[in-house]
Formats: C-alpha cells, structure tokens, sequence
C-alpha cells in the first residue's frame, strides 16, 4: 500500500487572472514521500506567489505525511511572499488537515475550480 | 542440320575418292586424332580411385583421401552406378578433414552430397560385418550404401531438426565389401557468428568391425568426458553457489544480491546444461533459449555490480539499468526466436540487428565497473571490478569480432578461444580463466556483502527490540483508581515500533481528586519515536508539577520539543478530570475526542514540536453520569483494508456509539486492518456511589 509518491507540475490561472502554479500528488503519502514533495516545492520558481497543492489523486497520508505538508507551510508562512491553498482532499483527509491545524497556514478547497474561483 | 552434315561427308568422300591407300591413310589419321580427343577428356574427367582396405582387423581405418563432391540435392547420386568422375556434371573432389565452407565453399548453406568408393574385406578370423563411426557432419544426413539407405542423423527439410553439439554416430554397413558410400547431407543457414567455414565432415568417417567401432565410439565419448571434468566441476560448484544464494535470498528477501548472485549463477548453469553436456535439445531450441540465458546472465552481473560496487543509491543509474535489462531481454527473446526457425536473409538481417543490440549492451558492465571503482571499494569489491571488467571485455571482443566474421574474414574470435594451457587433457582458454576468477571474486565479495548486511540488520533489530523494550515502559502497566469514574485503556503496537504515549498523572495536593490524563502520537517510527516518547513522557510528569492546567502543559512541552524533532511532530492531548465530572481538553494536533458519539468541540492547533510559541485552548465539557468520553490515536481512526479502504470518522461515531471499552474499540479496528499503533482510553463517569473502576489491556511482554 505504500505506493510511490507522484509529483506534476502544471500552470493554470486563477479566476483573479493571477498566474497559478499547480503540484499535483498521487499515491500514498508517508515520509517516504518526503524528498519527491520537497524537491517539487523547492524546485519552483522564487516568482511563483500562488500555489495550489491538488491532493485529488492521493488515497492515503500517514501522520509523517502530513508533517512534511506543515513543514511546506510554515516554511511559505515564514516567507510571507507565497499564498498556498489545497484541493482535492477527501472529506476524511479535509478533517485531519484542519485537526492540526492547516487550516490556518492554507485554506482547503474541494476542488480546482473552487481554489481558482477563491484564488 | 543433317542434310548439311551429309553434304560436307560427300564432300570428303569426293576429296578422298583418287586412291585407296590415302583413303586409309585419312581412316588411321581420323582414329589418332579420336584417341587423342578421348585421352584429353578422360584427364578433364577423372574417375574416382576405389579405397582399398583389406584385410581389416581389430581396428578401424579413416575413410580419408579424396570423396567425390557435389552442391545441391539429387536422390540419384545415391546410385552406385552415377558416374560421378571429378569434373563430370559438377561433381569435385573435397576432403573429409574439414567442412566444405574450408574448401572452397565458404558460406554455402544447403544440400550437398559425398560419395567415395570403398573395397573392404576383413582380416582372417575377424567378424564379417563392418560399421562406421561418423564423428560429425554439419548438420543433418542420410548415409546409403551402394544406394540403399543404411543409416541417417537428425531430419531433412522441410521440417529440419538436430541435437546441439551431437557426439559421434554409428551405421551398421552389414557384410559390405564393394560399393559406394553416398552421403547426403543438409547444412541449416548461417546464423550471424558463423565463420562461413562450416557444412558437411569436420572428420573423416572410420570403419571397422562392429566391435571396434563401438569401442572407437566409447574411447571417443570417453575422451570427451575427461577433456570436460573441469566444466562439469564448474557446473557443479556454480550450482551449488546458485542454490545456496537463492536458499539465502528467500530467507532474507532484503538480501537482492544473493537473488542476484543465484541468477547469474543459475543462467551459468543453465546454458551449461543446455549446450554442454549433449543432451537431447534440438539445435534450435538450445540456441533459442540460450539467448535469453545469457542476456538474464549480463542483467544479473550489471545488478550485482551495482549492489557490490555501492551504486544502489544512484536511482538514475538504477533506472536506466532496468531499461537497459528490459531491452536486453526483448532483444535476446526475440534472437532466440529467430533462432528456432530456419533463417530467410531478412530474418538472417534480423539476427545480426537484435545481436548488435545486446553486444553494445555488453559493454554496460564496464561501465558500471568504472563508476564503482570511483566509490574506492575495498579489496574484495576490486577484485569483482577488475575481473567483471576483464571478463566481460573478452567476452566482448570474441562476440563482436565473430560476428559477420564470414564477411570480414577476421581470425581473432577464434584464436581467443585457443587455450592457453591444458590440465589432464582439460582445455583452459582465457575466457574460461577470467570467468573462473570472477565468479569467485563474486562468491568472496557477496559473502562479505551479506555478513556486514547481517551485522548491520541484526543491530537495527537490537535497536527496535530496545524501542519496543523502551515503549512498553512507557505505557503504564496498572492504572490508578479514578474517583468517579470507570477507567478501561488498550494499546496495541503495530509490527514497528510507533509512537503511542498515554499517561495518567493524579494532580497532587488538589482538593478535587483531579487527575491528568495526556495522550499522544509521535510521527515517524523505530527508536527515534520511542525516543521522543521517552522526553515527552518526562517533560509532561515534570510539568505536572508545576501546572494542572492543560494549554500550559501543551505549551511546556512544546517548547521542549520545538527543534528536537527532525521535521516531525507529535500530536497530544492533555485533559484534568475532575471528580465532579469537569473536563477540561487542550489538544495539539490530536484527533478530537468522542463524547458518546459526538466529537467535542475542540479547535484545530498544529501538533507539538512544529512552531516556537504556539498558544493552546482549553475546551471544558462536563460528564453527566454514564457518559462515555473517548480518547484515542489516529491507529483506530486510519486503520485500513488490503483494498485500501479506511476505518474512518463515520464507523468510528457507529462504534462509540454503542459505548465499547477500549478493548473492543481496539479489536474493531484490528479486525478492520491495523497498520499503525492503537492507544484507547474511555472514560465512563458513574453514577454518585458506583466504584471507581479500571481495566487495561497491554501487549504481551
């Protein structure tokens, strides 16, 4: 059940006409997937201010998953230069993300359409 | 025509009509010069001597000399009576010494005949009957004796079929004294490394009596077994090698180098097995199925390499190492499918395409083996490189140089096959040697691959032993009384060593039996979350000290563990019970307790560990008698089936539901497929002069 993490990259716009960036995850997501999620986030761009994380092809997150996410957002919290939201999420997963706290550092969305319309 | 012929005979006669004794002048000219033409034409012609052998006895004598030759097939050159004279109707004269393609028929693949006169008579006192040993004809034949057939070896077209690497065969010629000795025989086409010096006797025949011929066949075999101890001791050891490997492999799975190791040992064998040791496989099949052996035997080389060389952790490298494998065996399947058909020119093109393909990929071992040699491996990872390098580079130059060999007439790939010495009549080429030391560097480098693998799995295991040692340490043992409350707690570890905690600290010197309960997850596993659990569990009782409140117990910890957790958190949950039935809740990150079947309002905070100063809030709810107040860890929430499917919030509200004890809730979701440790508490607060009451369920020490 520990499938590979996957991570794509895609543009898209926001209904604001902002320029969207888009990381899109598959599979299971548990520390192992940590080097693929980080080596994606890092890789982008320093121009890049929107960023949304789709998590619509991702079944399952451990707690070690979760804190690699937490990791991402406080890192982009602390830069203050970068707006990231999520999309995608099952409602369980919706839940868990705002049980610690995620909710706080990237509003959740539970669909692209819905994070572009807001975005 | 004719009337012109009878035209110019008149006009002879006319010429030579004045006298008679010019006329037999002109008759005797006329029968000179007759004589002098059949004269030339039986010197263009030559009739084939007859071999005499008489008076044979109790040995065998070679049928060598001159056989009459010709290309192509005609069932009537098995006639005794076929003139079949050097230079008539294209029949030549070749030896039996060597194959046709070494005399003047280089290349030629096909139907061709051999045909010798023979007298034979034996010895006084000697068995009438004669036999005939052939050692080997290229490929297929049919022997006749004075035009009967008397013996044959493999099937004609169109449905043609021979053994790999056939030993010498016998034909009884029964009281045979003077005839002919016809042989027809079939030379299957080309394949990409043959020379083009092939087709028909690589020795002459002998004859002899039955008995000495069978006893020349046993010599022969005889010799061919001695001359073959040393491949058969090699098949053996290398057997055993692949045996035990796999035997080693299928104890450990982690162990891919042993898997590794029995593979390219396996295919060793098996091609031994298949082209060695003539056993019945048909030429086709054993070429055939040869390809893809020595392609599995490169793709096992360029894995043990990696695995030997330390190259495992260059994922690039590992890919392309798999693409490549895929190629190779793609490539050796489908040559080994031509090789089981008779061969057209596209499909001989076919043949030499797919082997240029993995010849290239030949030279990926040396490439691996110069970027090993880069990670400075020690003696016995150096003595793999040297060797796999200089095995494979032979291996290389005899392959790329025999290929198309009948084109470029190079030399080289046989003279490389020559032996460089002999041990009791045992031939040791230079590829025999190299791949000798090689297998043994191998042997020599995975045995100290797997030992300083098993000492380092074997620390890593002392290391989770000690975890699991240190978590159920952990984990209370006995559960104090709780005033006004029933008390029941299951833990239940995963297979790793996770990071459940729970702790129940009675608050001293409190006028209202308070009690602390702190319960939590620390991300990640092994002996690193034991360790965490280990701080958190001191720093919580310490706190306990000083503070009741839960939001400054969160707040203490957190500053405890902020920067101590290498990228990870702990989720936790701290709450005073009172005896009154006040609860007070601050929760880190933690899954939210149930309160029945509801869970309780409780804000949504990152987990301990993450932020410097994190604030936490207090939520109070107060247990009217027969609540049910659970707490728990995400191993009961996201417990999951094979399929993948979770336990989830809807069937935990169903469970909570029917108020469980923390065993039952725990068996639920074991039931339902645990994949991480499960901590349960509830808490059911009784009624005013119920007993307090506790039940634990702990893992088996």
């Amino acid at each position: 059940m520990q499938a590979t993490t996957r991570v794509t990259q895609r543009a898209a716009t926001a209904d604001s006409g902002s320029a969207v960036t888009i990381l899109s995850f598959s599979g299971d997501i548990s520390s192992a997937s940590k080097e693929a999620i980080l080596a994606a986030y890092h890789g982008l761009d320093g121009s890049v201010s929107k960023v949304l994380l789709d998590f619509t092809g991702v079944e399952y997150i451990n707690s070690s998953g979760i804190a690699i996410f937490i990791q991402v957002l406080l890192e982009s919290s602390k830069s203050g230069s970068r707006t990231i939201a999520i999309f995608g999420l099952s409602p369980h997963f919706q839940k868990v993300f705002t049980m610690v706290g995620i909710n706080k550092y990237a509003a959740l969305y539970s669909d692209e359409s819905a994070a572009k319309s807001a975005l | 025509m004719r009337k012109r012929n009878e035209t110019q005979r008149q006009k002879l006669r006319n010429s030579c009509l004045p006298s008679g004794w010019v006329r037999w002048f002109c008759t005797i000219g006329l029968l000179a010069l007759g004589m002098m033409a059949v004269s030339t034409l039986a010197s263009a012609e030559q009739k084939p001597e007859s071999l005499v052998i008489d008076g044979l006895g109790k040995g065998t004598a070679a049928l060598n000399g001159p056989w009459q030759f010709h290309l192509g097939d005609d069932p009537v050159w098995a006639s005794p009576a076929l003139d079949d004279a050097t230079g008539h109707s294209g029949w030549e004269q070749l030896t039996a010494d060597k194959p046709w393609g070494a005399q003047g028929h280089l290349a030629y693949a096909g139907y061709a005949w051999y045909r010798r006169h023979v007298h034979l008579s034996p010895a006084f006192g000697v068995s009438p009957e004669f036999a005939l040993l052939n050692r080997r004809i290229e490929d297929v034949y049919e022997i006749y004796w004075n035009g009967t057939l008397i013996g044959r070896y493999g099937e004609m077209p169109p449905n043609p079929s021979f053994r790999y690497g056939a030993g010498a065969q016998t034909v009884s010629l029964g009281q045979a004294r003077d005839g002919v000795l016809a042989i027809r025989v079939w030379k299957q086409p080309l394949v990409s490394f043959d020379s083009g010096e092939q087709g028909g006797f690589t020795a002459p025949p002998e004859v002899g009596s039955p008995e000495a011929i069978a006893a020349e066949l046993a010599t022969s075999n005889y010799k061919w077994l001695h001359a073959r101890q040393y491949t058969f001791a090699e098949a053996i050891f290398t057997a055993l090698v692949a045996i035990l490997s796999f035997i080693g492999w299928l104890r450990n799975r982690e162990q891919r180098v042993l898997l590794w190791m029995a593979v390219f040992c396996g295919s060793w064998v098996g091609s031994t097995v298949l082209v060695g040791l003539r056993l019945p496989f048909s030429f086709n099949f054993a070429l055939g199925t040869l390809q893809p052996i020595l392609g599995l035997r490169d793709i096992a080389l360029w894995f043990l390499l990696i695995e030997l060389l330390q190259l495992k952790d260059n994922r690039r490298l590992v890919r392309f190492t798999w693409a490549l494998a895929t190629l190779t065996i793609v490539s050796t399947s489908l040559d080994g499918l031509l090789s089981a058909v008779t061969m057209s020119y596209a499909e001989q093109i076919a043949d030499g395409v797919l082997t240029v393909i993995f010849t290239v990929a030949e030279l990926y071992a040396p490439v691996l083996v110069f970027l090993g040699l880069r990670r400075r491996p020690d003696h016995a990872r150096w003595m793999v490189a040297v060797f796999a390098f200089l095995s494979q580079m032979i291996f290389v130059v005899r392959i790329a140089l025999s290929q198309g060999s009948r084109f470029t007439h190079w030399k080289l790939a046989d003279k490389i096959d020559l032996p460089l010495f002999t041990i009791d009549g045992n031939p040791f080429t230079a590829s025999t040697i190299f791949r000798l030391l090689l297998l043994l560097s191998i042997v020599y480098a995975v045995f100290r691959h797997a030992r300083e693998e098993f000492r380092r799995q074997h620390a890593v295991e002392q290391d989770l032993l000690g975890a699991q040692e240190l978590q159920r340490v952990l984990i209370p043992d006995a559960l104090p009384s709780l005033p006004g409350f029933s008390l029941t707690s299951a833990y239940r570890p995963a297979q790793e060593v996770g990071g459940d905690f729970f702790q129940i600290i009675p608050v001293e010197d409190d006028s209202l039996d308070s009690t602390l309960v702190v319960l939590g997850d620390v991300s990640g596993k092994g002996l690193r979350a034991a360790m965490a659990v280990s701080l958190i569990v001191g720093a919580a009782r310490t706190l306990a000290d000083f503070s009741s409140q839960p939001a400054e117990i969160l707040a203490g910890l957190n500053r405890r563990l902020h920067g101590r957790l290498k990228g990870g958190f702990v989720t936790c949950l701290v709450l005073r019970l009172d005896s009154d039935g006040t609860c007070v809740v601050a929760n880190a990150g933690h899954p939210t307790p149930f309160l029945n079947h509801e869970e309780i309002a409780s804000p949504g905070m990152l987990p301990l560990g993450v932020t410097a100063n994190a604030i936490y809030e207090e939520t109070t709810v107060h247990l009217e008698p027969g609540d049910h107040f659970v707490l728990y860890t995400d191993g009961l929430l996201e417990a999951r089936t094979p399929a993948g499917e979770l336990f989830g919030f809807e069937r935990l509200q169903a469970l909570f539901t029917g108020h469980p004890n923390a065993e039952q809730a725990t068996e639920a979701a074991v039931n339902f497929g645990q994949q991480d440790d499960i901590t349960v508490l509830t808490l059911t607060r009784l009624a005013a002069g119920e007993e307090a009451s506790t039940q634990l369920t702990a893992p088996a020490a």
